[in-house]
């Protein structure tokens, strides 16, 4: 969203040139202790590290400055130090007026939140709904792009979207203007003071202070500062805010794109950057092409909905075409819109996200589900309702290799078998190690890994089930002559296969992925080549290159770096786009392309090379078309501008700027706002009549109780505690694929409630006890976790206890507990609708339940034989991260949903 | 959560209350620091402790008896003359027996009893455990021999004019009875060393005087269990009684060795050490059973009935060596339990391990003085190595 | 030529997972399952069948922690044989220095010492840490095991470690109690003795042992112990640079009868805190007093039997 792209923009490896580093929203020790290695080496080199948390975690233990911060206040805390670099001026000056979008001039209808007292111009209270048109860039039409269109969830073309006419943006590089971004951002933070923040967040002011102080003299010319993040800030119902907030705070120290900077987004499972990238999601086609709305009638219409008008999407026609081209083979052609018809096309009005077809499913308005890679009866917020929706199907297909709680929900919950029709088609699925193909990590990184064993019994891979599932589809209508049944059977569907379980040959897979040249099949080199006429095919344009000649698999390269030398490891594996590591790189070098900074040089203009043409050099893949030349004019001809110039790093982007301000593509504003959680034990200082986000999305349904009125109620004193739910080091997200190993079940055996002393001694409770809470939906009880790595804050001057409770446990395992998912309710971000399981108002008492949800009584046989491979499924993170559900599969009817291991379609090439 | 005060029962301070004095401030008399606030890890024990079952204490008890028995068979053998045939034929018939039972106590309690053998791969002096070993093999069949011996000569099982018996009886009695002797020695200290040259804080810290004690027990509880029997065979007449008289001095030497022994054990153990034997259950088996049971009163009994200078029966004559007896089983277990105790917490194994500053390694200062200077770059964590 | 381990415990996250690599590459079975309210270490010690085990030591607001522990306010020369300074937070602060390049012309950062203040922190938790300690098999110079072994299972093998061979251990128990850091232990339902074997066998392969290998932080480094020693002193000047004055190895450089151990560690609280004895001993430095004190007391009991044999017959 603001810079352009949906990845992280740096690897975990460039951390060891951070001069500070913001971990924050993430416990990055516990969760991703592997890359903390470059932290910690990052601190060896002298960094100082920082953990923002509202607990003290491994990775506080290792950080040198600790701040405390009330769950859900992030954007307060952020904005203040936006404030604080404002104020003192602290910017980097030269990268704000020429890389972002400060200079620019807004709409002279925009109002901001200073202005309406905490909503931005265009709300419609009615529906909880903005109309963007005011926040556009002056001069520029406003355009539609999310505008009430339910089905359209987050950015997903709004880089290209802002600029809707030739006209070059006007400026104002003075940043004096009123109505200049810059100006604007000022005003929007002037009230978020260091005193503000200590009032919300409970941050105490000096720690706050020295925060400050930290990040900004370690930003500028020679210095830079990374932040990294995770589900600590994504899953709130301002998350995609909140990580807005961290981008522009980037932007304006000039942070992006430089070595040691950036903004680390830390994903979860270990292909779930893959499972955004060739998605597991209803609204994206591979490689962040959006679904087409059933307005876009004719593949025209699509292109010229998408295809921008500056900015690196002005190539939208070559991937889309190519990607029809790479599924409907022969049968796409330009006479058929090259099969454009054959997609299915999402119902503008309507949400296909995750949780209203969980809803749809209570409702038996949903009567199928293949649940693949997922362990959802334990994993999601409201677990208890999703359990229930479970079991109002017709039929389930649970492919795991755990016979997990999902596949045992009928007879969970104390509930009767008999009393549940639900069919459970339970298939055993292959581990990671089981099964060749690629991961895509955090970095944005495909890693190929070969299969080790074969997969026991009647285990099987993804690949190997869609592949056969597809052919058996195929062949059940193949001779059907309804329209309807036409993309199925024109669909390419010819993988080779191997073996005697005529398993799919992965790689075929991937050389799809990276595309061909239809007249002699053979690979392209990466997606510059890919053609709009129909000559290319290309399964997913931002991998292109990965498989650059026939059996050259780049993500199995396995090149290292030399001991102690600095590079970007571009010899190992392969990140896309085109083997970037580091995003937006243009940006490490100044205007006219020389280094800010010898310490932090990246990439540069070498005039000299290129027979004195001059072109892109550096430690890392230039993210910029290799011979456009920093003078270049956006209407330079003979060089591949995109209409942008040869100073404009932030190439997706129409503009080539980063956003500081999102004219486009945001459905809450186009700036962050501080709005509490939606349950939350305060108001909201900042915006008194908004307390919680007035356009996040909540479910007001008697099987979806929430603690207080969401929206403007007051705090209900009932539930008194903020609790805040997280992972531990021991233990795998919904616990399936560790609760069953002796090993890491032995090392945190029990469910337990981390709470600070003082609320221990308020209640009675000593190290161990049996605790018991509550919300309105759902008690658990666990033991007492009492110490000092709690801390009671003040929040408006009232002392808040914060409650903290791992999520790993459920009824089955050689280690069981209670789900703390069932305390949580349905309240999510507008526009990702990512849900908020990070902070909500709960109370707490010793001793354990009385009534509530009992677990089911027999345990599970003993499956799981150790195994170090975890793979898995995951719902979504990151602001540019979705949790939806994906399309129908096949035609008419009630729908069957497709909940999938994201990591699945990616390591096993799509569809 | 479990706390670390284990032992709370209040100190039984009876006998001989001058070695208690100190009592609980021992260590801050050693010139340390007291105890005051102490760091452990959440009260948990920082070694192993013994997982020997009833066994082991036992064996001791038994182990004793024979060695003693033998080394005052021994003797006896060679100053007793005639009046202590009996005590000769006694002992050399108890003894191989005893070693018999030791040795089965001693394999059921290995926990792998069929490799037994593998301790006879080795002999190693600083394992007490290995030389202890070897002194039973060769006590066991030296006593054995000695009792064959004995055997034939009173063609008893073995008869006398059987060729086993003609071998038996032609087996030097001299060597081997002097062998006995030593071995018996070896026998009835070696388990005290065993239990001193190990980690356990009650065991480790005063550990030269465990094998002096029991050794002292033993002589005390050979000489009880030869007295005994000879109570039982229920000999009369003056040579009888002379002998019982010169079995009756050893005990009463023993059990003096012991309380001197038992008293300078008080004195060089740190009170916090020693706490099992002073509190609890253990602790009072020990004072009241080994010490004032087994060691004081038999001392007690016998200088009165000395005093007295009356003749006593057989039965009153059994007390004092069947409270010896009994003494050197409640010793031999309350000092294997206390042990465990002892292993199990933490402050006592830290008073056995304490130091002062700099002393067991340089101080954190002085270490970073001896650091050598760092070269300019040199990254710890090979983040970029990998 | 001895290969060991240096483990840093100022490197450590805690994340244990060297105790799971040794688990699974050694196949040792789970311990149970419980929770032990000991900070996030519910496998409490090291044993038969934990040969890695990591220890966490909460030292929040100086206060010590909830579950009985305290940790020690009086360091210095008061407490227990404490030999270092007490509670600087590992805080490093103010601004690295500017100075560029790492001379190949590449963007590094630079090094500047030393930077440490007072923890500013101090608010909200005042001086915080969170200790994360692996803890190992020491490899003792003069092994209490080895040296107990009444079987001769126990050696050195030929890379100075010591390896029960578990073919020849017969479960007599007598090196569990014969070691002085408490780490080898019997495991009841085989009878044998076990704790960690260094890895032999996969550095028979050339291969580093398992813990070290999955350590994410280099907390744990394998190698020749000399090497180790010698890199182990560099850090210790190096954190004591930074401020961090605590810091100290124990296991490099001592002056008791155990010698040094072929598994050293990087320390910043006195030994006790991690379970760990202030001034270890070996059990069989007191092999020959013991003897000898038996063998007189012998001769004295014996010489005193022989008296009253030919003493003690006059009385009749
Ligand atoms: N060992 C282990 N590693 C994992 C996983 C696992 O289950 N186990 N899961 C993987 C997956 S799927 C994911 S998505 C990642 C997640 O990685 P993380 O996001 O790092 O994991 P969490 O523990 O969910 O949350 C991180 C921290 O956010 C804090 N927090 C909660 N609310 C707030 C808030 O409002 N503001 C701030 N600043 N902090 C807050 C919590 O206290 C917690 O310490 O981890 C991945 N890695
Ligand atoms: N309260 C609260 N709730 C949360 C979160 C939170 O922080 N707090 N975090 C959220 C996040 S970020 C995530 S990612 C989710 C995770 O929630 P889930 O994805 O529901 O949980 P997992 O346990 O990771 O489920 C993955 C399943 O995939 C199976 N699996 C592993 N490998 C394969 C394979 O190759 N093929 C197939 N078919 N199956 C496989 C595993 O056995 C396991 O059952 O939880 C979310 N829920
Ligand atoms: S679980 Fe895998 S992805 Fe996560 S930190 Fe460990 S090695 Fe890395
Ligand atoms: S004495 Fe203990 S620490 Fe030393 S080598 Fe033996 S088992 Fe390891
Ligand atoms: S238990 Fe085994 S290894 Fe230990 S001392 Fe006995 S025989 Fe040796
Ligand atoms: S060296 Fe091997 S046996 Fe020893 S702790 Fe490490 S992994 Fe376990
Ligand atoms: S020593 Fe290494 S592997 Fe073990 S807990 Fe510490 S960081 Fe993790
Ligand atoms: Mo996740």
């Amino acid at each position: 969203m603001s810079f352009g792209r949906g990845g992280a923009t740096t690897a975990q490896w460039d951390l060891v040139n951070s001069d500070a580093i913001v971990i924050q929203g993430s416990n990055m020790a516990e969760c991703h202790p592997v890359g903390f290695r470059f932290v910690m080496e990052a601190r060896e080199r002298g960094a100082k590290i920082i953990h923002v948390d509202p607990r003290f975690t491994r990775t506080s233990a290792n950080a040198d400055i600790y701040a405390p911060i009330r769950p859900g206040t992030d954007t307060a805390f952020l904005g203040g130090l936006i404030n604080y670099v404002l104020q003192n001026e602290k910017y980097f000056k030269e990268y704000v007026v020429q890389y972002t979008n400060a200079a620019t001039l807004i709409n002279e209808d925009f109002k901001d939140t200073e202005d309406l007292e905490g909503i931005f111009s265009g709300f419609d209270a009615e529906k909880r709904e903005y109309n963007t048109d005011t926040w556009s860039y002056r001069g520029e039409k406003p355009t539609s792009t999310n505008q009430g269109k339910a089905a359209r969830t987050g950015e997903t073309y709004a880089e290209r979207a802002a600029k809707t006419s030739d006209n070059p943006v006007p400026q104002d590089e003075t940043l004096q203007d009123p109505m200049c971004v810059f100006q604007i951002l000022k005003r929007h933070f002037a009230r978020y003071t260091p005193e503000m923040v200590e009032r919300i967040c409970g941050t105490p002011k000096e720690v706050f202070l020295q925060v400050a102080e930290t990040i900004t003299s370690n930003s500028d010319r020679d210095h830079t500062t990374a932040f990294c993040y995770a589900v600590g800030w994504t899953q709130h119902t301002t998350g995609v805010q909140l990580i807005r907030t961290a981008a522009i705070l980037q932007l304006l120290l000039g942070n992006i794109g430089r070595p040691g900077g950036g903004i680390m987004a830390l994903r979860g499972h270990a292909a779930i950057q893959g499972s955004t990238d060739i998605p597991t999601l209803y609204n994206l086609l591979p490689g962040y092409i959006p679904m087409p709305l059933e307005s876009e009638k004719t593949l025209d219409d699509n292109l010229k909905e998408y295809t921008a008008i500056s900015g690196w999407w002005k190539n939208y026609p070559k991937y889309m075409i190519s990607l029809l081209k790479a599924w409907y083979g022969e049968h796409s052609t330009a006479a058929n819109e090259w099969g454009y018809q054959y997609l299915p096309k999402l119902h503008p009005q309507t949400d296909y996200s995750y949780y209203p077809l969980f809803f749809k499913m209570v409702d038996h308005k949903i009567r199928g589900a293949f649940i693949l890679g997922e362990n959802l009866a334990a994993g999601g917020p409201n677990a208890g309702t999703q359990r229930k929706a479970l079991r109002q199907l017709d039929w389930m297909v649970v492919r795991d290799p755990f016979l997990v709680e999902t596949a045992n929900v009928w007879k969970m919950d104390g509930v009767n078998p008999a009393d549940v029709d639900t069919e459970v088609f339970y298939m055993p699925a292959a581990w990671s190690a089981e099964k060749a193909g690629s991961l895509t990590n955090t970095q944005r990184m495909l890693q190929w890994h070969d299969k080790a064993v074969d997969p026991p019994g009647d285990a099987r891979s993804e690949t190997h089930f869609m592949y056969h599932l597809g052919k058996r589809l195929k062949a059940l209508y193949q001779d059907s002559q309804e329209e309807r049944d036409k993309p199925l059977q024109l669909l390419t569907w010819d993988y080779p296969t191997e073996g005697a379980i005529e398993e799919p040959v992965v790689e075929a897979v991937l050389k799809e992925i990276n595309g061909w040249t239809v007249s002699d099949g053979k690979p392209v080199s990466g997606y510059t080549v890919l053609k709009d006429d129909g000559s290319t095919a290309c399964g997913c344009w931002i991998y292109s290159g990965v498989m650059p000649e026939e059996g050259k698999n780049l993500a199995a390269a396995r090149q290292r770096d030399e001991p102690g030398q600095i590079t970007n490891h571009s010899g190992w594996g392969f990140a896309w786009p085109a083997n970037r590591r580091i995003l937006y790189n243009r940006a490490s070098a100044d205007p006219d392309g020389n280094p800010w900074s010898e310490r932090k040089r990246l990439v540069w203009w070498d005039a000299a090379t290129n027979d004195g043409k001059g072109q892109w050099t550096g430690y890392d893949v230039p993210d910029f078309t290799k011979t456009l030349p920093p003078t270049a004019q956006a209407d330079d001809s003979g060089h591949e501008t995109n209409g942008l110039t040869g100073a404009d790093p932030f190439i997706m982007h129409a503009d080539g700027r980063g956003w500081l301000f999102a004219p486009e593509g945001l459905k809450d504003g186009p700036l962050p706002a501080h709005y509490e959680p939606f349950e939350s034990p305060t108001g909201n200082p900042l915006y008194p009549k908004y307390r919680s986000s007035p356009t996040m999305t909540t479910f007001d349904r008697p099987d979806n109780p929430y603690n207080d009125n969401p929206l403007h109620g007051p705090h209900n004193p009932d539930y008194p505690y903020v609790m805040t739910t997280y992972r531990i080091t021991e233990h795998h997200t919904s616990g399936a694929m560790s609760r069953w190993v002796p090993w890491l079940s032995e090392l945190q055996p029990e469910l337990f409630v981390e709470i600070d002393p003082e609320l221990a001694t308020e209640k009675g409770i000593a190290q161990n006890d049996w605790v018991t809470v509550w919300t309105s939906r759902a008690q658990v009880q666990a033991r007492a976790m009492v110490t000092n790595r709690m801390q009671p804050l003040r929040i408006e001057g009232k002392t808040t206890h914060v409650i903290g409770f791992p999520y790993h446990f459920g009824p089955d395992g050689v280690v069981t507990g209670d789900i703390v998912n069932d305390l949580i309710g349905v309240g999510l971000d507008p526009n990702v609708h990512i849900h908020e399981s990070k902070a909500f108002t709960c109370n707490i008492r010793k001793g354990q339940k009385t009534t509530g949800m009992p677990t089911s009584e027999e345990h599970q046989p003993h499956l799981a034989v150790p195994d170090g491979g975890s793979v898995g499924r995951t719902h979504s993170e990151g602001a540019e991260m979705r949790h939806d559900a994906a399309a129908p599969l096949g035609g008419g009817g009630d729908l069957p949903v497709r909940l999938e291991a994201e990591h699945a379609a990616a390591m096993q090439g799509g569809e | 959560m479990q706390k670390y005060e284990k032992y709370d029962s209040p100190p039984a301070q009876v006998l001989l209350p001058a070695l208690w004095r100190h009592s609980d401030t021992a260590s801050a008399d050693d010139g340390a620091q007291p105890v005051t606030n102490p760091v452990t890890y959440y009260g948990r024990p920082m070694i192993h402790k013994p997982l020997w079952r009833w066994y082991i204490p036992l064996y001791f008890v038994l182990g004793g008896v024979a060695g003693g028995a033998a080394m005052i068979g021994a003797v006896a053998h060679f100053l007793g003359g005639e009046k202590h045939r009996g005590t000769v034929r006694d002992a050399r018939y108890l003894t191989p027996v005893i070693a018999l039972i030791s040795a089965v106590l001693l394999i059921a309690d290995l926990h792998r009893p069929l490799r037994f053998f593998n301790m006879l791969r080795v002999f190693k002096l600083s394992s007490p455990l290995s030389v202890g070993t070897w002194i039973l093999t060769a006590f066991g069949m030296t006593s054995g021999a000695l009792a064959g011996r004995q055997a034939a000569e009173d063609n008893f099982i073995l008869p006398r004019q059987s060729w086993a018996g003609r071998l038996a009886r032609s087996l030097p009695a001299g060597p081997l009875t002097a062998l006995w002797g030593l071995l018996g020695l070896g026998l009835g200290g070696y388990t005290g060393t065993l239990l001193a040259v190990t980690a356990v804080p009650l065991w480790a810290a005063g550990g030269v005087l465990l094998g002096p004690l029991f050794l002292a027990t033993a002589l005390a509880s050979g000489a009880a269990a030869l007295t005994l029997m000879a109570l039982g065979w229920g000999k009369r007449g003056k040579a009888a009684d002379a002998a019982r008289a010169q079995l009756e001095t050893v005990e009463e030497i023993s059990a003096l060795a012991q309380l001197g022994i038992v008293a300078a054990r008080e004195v060089v153990v740190p009170a916090r050490i020693n706490k099992p034997l002073r509190h609890g259950l253990w602790g009072r088996v020990y004072q009241f059973g080994a010490i004032g049971g087994g060691m004081a009163t038999p001392l007690l009994l016998r200088l009165i009935i000395r005093l007295s200078g009356r003749r006593v029966g057989g039965v009153i004559s059994a007390i004092a060596p069947t409270l010896a007896l009994l003494g050197a089983l409640a010793e031999r277990f309350a000092i294997t339990e206390a042990g465990k105790q002892s292993a199990d917490d933490p402050l006592a194994y830290q008073e056995l391990t304490r130091g002062t500053p700099g002393e067991a390694r340089p101080t954190a200062i002085e270490q970073g003085k001896q650091a050598p200077q760092l070269p300019p770059h040199r990254s710890h964590v090979a983040a970029l190595d990998s | 030529m001895a290969k060991g381990f240096f483990t840093d415990t100022t490197l450590c996250i805690g994340c244990k997972a060297c105790e799971v690599a040794c688990k699974q590459w050694n196949q040792l079975p789970a311990d149970g399952y419980k929770l032990t309210g000991m900070s996030y270490d519910n496998t409490v010690g090291l044993g038969a069948t934990t040969w890695r085990h990591v220890a966490f030591i909460e030292q929040l607001g100086g206060q010590g922690n909830v579950n009985g522990h305290q940790a020690s306010e009086q360091q210095g020369a008061t407490a227990i044989g404490a030999n270092i300074r007490r509670n600087t937070t590992i805080s490093v602060d103010s601004v690295i220095g500017a100075n560029g390049s790492d001379g190949n012309g590449r963007y590094a950062a630079v090094l500047e010492a030393p930077r440490l203040v007072d923890d500013t922190t101090g608010g909200f938790l005042g001086q915080n840490r969170w200790l994360m300690m692996s803890d190992v098999c020491k490899h003792c110079a003069n092994a209490g095991c080895l040296e107990a072994c009444p079987t001769g299972a126990i050696i050195r093998n030929e890379f100075g470690d010591v390896y029960v061979q578990p073919d020849i251990c017969n479960g007599c128990g007598y090196c569990t109690i014969a070691c002085p850091f408490g780490v080898i232990d019997i495991q009841q339902d085989d009878g044998r003795a076990w704790k960690c074997t260094l890895c032999y066998d996969r550095q028979k392969d050339g291969l580093e042992p398992a813990c070290a290998k999955a350590c994410p932080t280099q907390s744990i480094q394998f190698g020749e112990v000399d090497e180790l020693r010698e890199r182990a002193y560099a850090r210790v000047g190096m954190l004591h640079e930074r401020g961090v004055t605590d810091a100290y190895l124990y296991g490099a450089d001592e002056n008791t009868s155990v010698g040094n151990l072929n598994a050293f560690f990087l320390l910043v609280d006195q030994p006790q805190v991690y379970n760990l004895p202030e001034k270890p001993h070996v059990p069989q430095a007191q092999v020959i007093p013991a003897y000898v004190a038996t063998a007189i007391t012998g001769l004295a009991l014996g010489a005193a039997t022989i008296a009253a044999f030919l003493l003690g017959g006059r009385r009749g």
